[in-house]
């Protein structure tokens, strides 16, 4: 973990409740700039509500989410200036075209000279020849690839991706994992959600491992795999998952703090 | 139900268990559908289930009381006629298309399933029973003839199920033989037209000034053999309405049923395309819900590209929001368009105002009129909230404050009304010929600025409080829930009104009357009216900061 960049993501004592129904329960975890989270869970562990949160589409129930040290319930401006969120089935706006979107996200967030940034994510993501299209003629990999290009434009310091690679081909699988390698080398904070172990094993440094609701492991890969070593050596990754997300009672010892 | 056997002799059934089972549980989802949501929604249905019995419940009373009844021999005339009439008109209108559709799952999960063409027929068939009975019960509420309820309830659910049945096979027509749709339609026009002319021919000199006997003495005109041969095929549907007890109905309800079951049956067997046709149909009918879900109806995508408008200013997010929807709005519709729809609210207005110019009334007519368009186009407009409910979470991420973000959304809205009522008063200009009336109306426009905002933003806010989609009613289920939401928000909306009209009214009445000052008094409402038109922008951005994506998002 790159202690010595700011941490750019405090999530505290993060709760979310439905009525009785309690999709996210006290969860806690700090993401620094250079950090590359992962967070990983069964279907229904609450990675979604909690990125959700973390970008200000829905109000926590309980707890503290501050965004490079501004607090998001507080200051919601400010803290969303600093971050990007691409959810995992971005809805563009259908009568504009892919130009008119980094136009849009530019003005919103403020960014002055955004023009050859823009022209710059366009061709790395392979978007140059649809500049000009409207976005309800791109198919579902290409309305991810503008989400994400519009994510990258303001250069946020946190970047909050909810299945990043779903939709896109090999090509923009590869690209997305090296514009992600790029953000951390840059210092951005990059969180991650994904069930691609081998994604999260190839491209982050921290795993943070949710079921039910309840955070159950946070720390590197390699405390991962060295924690639920098996006999024959260190766990891979599957089987930090499997291990860590059976259906044990979940109990406060259960909470593995960041190493 | 048994049908043919499969080369491997295991007897094929006609509807297999399975979508037999699938029918039931789609029964038990649309009644699941109903009673599930947040408490908001439940509030809504009992609301709404209230209000629905208040109006059931005379029509049932009147019904167990007895009463005035629609006379059994004209219920045998009209029925047959009116049926043959829906017929005629269903094939003249929608010949090839299928009466229904597949639902999206059933594309992915039934259609692509272990099941024969005709199976899915049977399926689509049985499934309708259903809503048909449903129907049948509500007309028979309404149908006040001599038979008694339930005889009216299977008479109406009959007569409906044979009209679907027509369509079904007809279909099945133009699907096996190829036959084109204006075929069809010039087809059901020259029926037509001859039944006019046999009627025109049958028709006896009459005597308009009794006009119910006028009305008697076309009865005759309607009863020629060739009427009588052409509603045959209806007669039986006509009888059972008209029959006094369930037991002298029975013979007719049994030949009905026989008609629809032969409809039905021939529907299944020359079926060729009919699958086909309802799958095309369905995914046409998918790809238009999804396209009025978005609010956008593109055609010509790359011409709709090349449409631009520049950036609007800053205002702290709120411009760029606004940018959005006029850009949309521009696109959407197009210069010629717009001017098209500029240049008929000129010639609208201009017509009445013309012929009624030398009119006492046309000052407070006009006043009336303009009130008029303010609610129903405030109403009706689009580019805000409204149409974007599938964009609220991205909106949720945006570094705009939660009043910028609603003064970006009510901005296009009211542009457009503003916009709108500025084009009526041209209107003024050119139907009283009075340049002082025309700056008189465009002071009224202005005045009326702040009342245009508070309606749009109640709206907003109603909406943001309880969203609802476009094409919700069109999912196949009438949804009591629906009728409450609107009734509870009209209640809050008529409340509201009465509330800020005193407060406006009040202070402005008590200058008026105690300093005799018409103009201060006026200035205080106008002032008054910005201030609630400011409080209603934050209630409507709480209600957006308060929405919950998951909550409050309908399907």
């Amino acid at each position: 973990m790159p202690a010595d960049l700011p941490i750019e993501l405090l999530v505290q004592g993060f709760s979310k409740t439905y009525g009785d129904f309690v999709a996210v329960r006290n969860i806690s975890f700090e993401v620094r700039g250079g950090d590359v989270v992962a967070l990983v869970g069964p279907n229904g562990a609450g990675k979604t509500t909690t990125l959700r949160a973390i970008s200000g589409i829905l109000s926590p129930s309980a707890g503290k989410i501050e965004i490079g040290g501004v607090p998001l319930t507080l200051n919601p401006v400010e803290a969303k200036m600093r971050m990007a969120y691409v959810p995992d089935d971005p809805k563009l706006f259908d009568a504009m075209t892919v130009w008119e979107h980094l136009a849009f996200i530019a003005a919103a967030y403020g960014v002055d000279d955004w023009k050859p940034r823009a022209e710059q994510l366009l061709e790395l993501f392979e978007l140059g020849p649809k500049k000009n299209a409207l976005t309800m003629e791109l198919s579902r990999g290409m309305r991810q690839k503008v989400a994400i290009s519009c994510a990258y434009l303001h250069e946020p310091r946190l970047i909050l991706l909810d299945e990043p690679m779903t939709g896109l081909d090999p090509p923009g699988i590869r690209t997305m994992k090296q514009s992600i390698r790029q953000c951390a080398e840059r210092g951005q904070a990059v969180v991650l959600s994904s069930h691609l172990l081998s994604l999260v094993e190839d491209l982050c440094t921290r795993v943070i491992v949710m079921t039910k609701g309840t955070l159950r492991f946070d720390g590197t890969i390699g405390e991962a795999r060295a924690k639920y070593a098996t006999g024959s050596g260190e766990a891979s990754l599957e089987e930090v998952f499997f291990s860590v997300t059976a259906d044990a009672p979940a109990s406060a010892d259960a909470h593995e703090g960041p190493a | 139900m048994e049908g043919t056997s499969t080369s491997t002799g295991r007897t094929q059934r006609l509807l297999p268990r399975a979508l037999a089972i699938l029918i039931l549980l789609r029964y038990r989802s649309v009644v699941r559908r109903l009673f599930h949501g947040n408490a908001k929604r439940k509030v809504f249905m009992i609301v709404g289930v209230v209000l629905m019995s208040l109006y059931l419940l005379p029509n049932l009373i009147r019904n167990r009381a007895g009463g005035p009844a629609i006379a059994s021999s004209s219920v045998e005339l009209w029925l047959p006629l009116g049926l043959l009439l829906l017929t005629l008109m269903q094939l003249a209108a929608k010949s090839t298309k299928p009466p229904v559709t597949f639902s999206p799952a059933e594309l992915d999960l039934v259609v692509p399933g272990p099941f024969s063409r005709r199976q899915l027929l049977v399926y689509q068939l049985c499934y309708q029973t259903g809503p048909l009975i449903l129907m049948g019960l509500w007309f028979a509420i309404f149908l006040r003839t001599g038979s008694p309820f339930l005889v009216r309830a299977i008479g109406c659910m009959l007569a409906g199920q044979c009209l679907w049945y027509i369509n079904f096979f007809f279909v099945g027509i133009v699907t096996r033989f190829a036959i084109r749709p204006m075929q069809l339609a010039v087809f059901s026009v020259v029926m037509l037209m001859l039944l006019a002319a046999e009627f025109w021919r049958a028709l006896p000199p009459l005597n308009f000034q009794d006009l119910s006997k006028a009305i008697g003495e076309i009865v005759p005109a309607l009863q020629t053999p060739v009427f009588a041969v052409v509603t045959a095929p209806f007669t039986a549907f006509g009888k059972i309405l008209a029959s006094p007890s369930l037991g002298e109905s029975l013979p007719w309800v049994g030949i009905a049923a026989a008609t629809n079951l032969l409809l039905g049956a021939c529907a299944v067997a020359i079926d060729r395309g009919e699958v086909e046709a309802i799958t095309a149909q369905s995914q046409e009918v998918i790809r238009q819900k999804q396209a009025v879900r978005s609010g956008v109806l593109i055609k010509d995508t790359a011409a709709a590209a090349r449409r631009s408008i520049p950036m609007t200013p800053h205002m702290k997010g709120a411009g760029v929001i606004a940018w959005r929807h006029l850009l949309e709005m521009y696109r959407l519709t197009g210069p010629i368009l717009i001017g098209l729809i500029f240049i008929t609210i000129v010639i609208i207005s201009a017509g009445p105002i013309l012929l009624l110019s030398t009119s006492p009334a046309i000052v407070p007519s006009l006043g009336a009129v303009c009130l008029l368009m303010i609610v129903v186009l405030t109403m009706i407009v689009g580019g805000d909230f409204r149409g974007d409910l599938d964009h609220l979470a991205f909106y949720r991420t945006l570094p705009i404050s939660p009043v910028r973000m609603v003064i970006g959304q009510l901005m296009t809205p009211m542009l457009l009304v503003v916009g709108m009522l500025l084009c009526a008063s041209l209107g003024v200009l050119i139907g009283l010929r009075s340049p002082l009336l025309w700056l008189a109306s465009i002071g009224l426009v202005v005045a009326l600025m702040p009342l245009i905002g508070c309606l749009l933003a109640i709206e907003n806010t109603v909406f943001l409080f309880a969203p609802s989609r476009p094409l919700a009613q069109t999912a196949g289920t009438f949804d009591p829930a629906r009728v409450g939401r609107h009734f509870l928000m009209s209640i809050a909306k008529f409340f509201f009104f009465g509330v800020a009209g005193v407060i406006v009214g009040l202070p402005a009445f008590a200058i008026y009357h105690f300093f005799k000052a018409p103009i201060a008094a006026g200035v205080v409402a106008y002032v008054i009216s910005w201030a609630i038109f400011a409080g209603l922008i934050r209630a409507c951005a709480k209600a957006f900061v308060h929405f919950d994506v998951v909550e409050d998002q309908p399907a």
